[in-house]
């Protein structure tokens, strides 16, 4: 993703865009998923539900 | 450029700190959830004895000698009878005079030779044991 397109897809994803919120959660996806594990392996439900808070975050972020 | 490179920062240490404490407070749900599963049984799971050891058939009741000294005998599966079967016979006859026969704590203690407070534990023991003997394969 280049910089200059980050403040603008924030946009998009912060008003309902689900293009640019699927972008963004693409680029936290490693974030995700590294906190995921539970007993050595990933968790598809705290998985899920880390995606949940992730959207919530994005669209609470103040630019 | 540098604005742009300041935002990313912002944006990725903002969600670093909330996904991580999100995670950390998940986890620590899941593990009790899953702490309190291993020594609790769930409804599915109460039905599931209840069907087998129910007997509607009152001549087979007649016929069936079960009570807390053989309580894998309440179980017509063969899956079932072993797991029971498997269970350490202290545990086993703990969960039966507690679960089926609904004795108290105290009685069942007394008909068992222990002490009150161990009941609870040999229960608990005993549902893990059978579920780990049900999920074992034969």
């Amino acid at each position: 993703m280049i910089n200059h397109e980050l403040e603008e897809i924030l946009l998009k994803a912060k008003n309902e865009n689900e293009e640019a919120m699927l972008l963004l959660i693409e680029k936290y996806d490693k974030l995700i998923k590294s906190n995921s594990y539970i007993n050595g392996k990933v968790n598809k439900d705290l998985e899920q539900d880390l995606i949940c808070k992730t959207i919530e975050s994005i669209k609470k972020f103040e630019i | 450029m540098e604005e742009n490179n300041q935002l990313e920062k912002r944006l990725t240490a903002y969600l670093n700190k909330a996904i991580v404490g999100f995670s950390k407070e998940k986890k620590k749900i899941y593990n009790r959830y899953n702490n309190e599963k291993k020594y609790t049984l769930s409804l599915l799971d109460v039905q599931i004895l209840k069907d087998k050891m129910t007997i509607n058939d009152e001549y087979i009741v007649d016929e069936i000698d079960v009570n807390y000294l053989n309580p894998e005998k309440a179980f017509f599966d063969l899956k079932y009878y072993s797991a029971m079967k498997k269970v350490p016979s202290i545990q086993s006859k703990a969960l039966y005079l507690l679960e089926v026969e609904k004795v108290s704590k105290a009685e069942a203690a007394k008909l068992l030779h222990i002490k009150e407070n161990k009941i609870n534990k040999l229960k608990k023991l005993a549902i893990s044991n059978f579920k780990k003997n049900l999920e074992e394969p034969n």
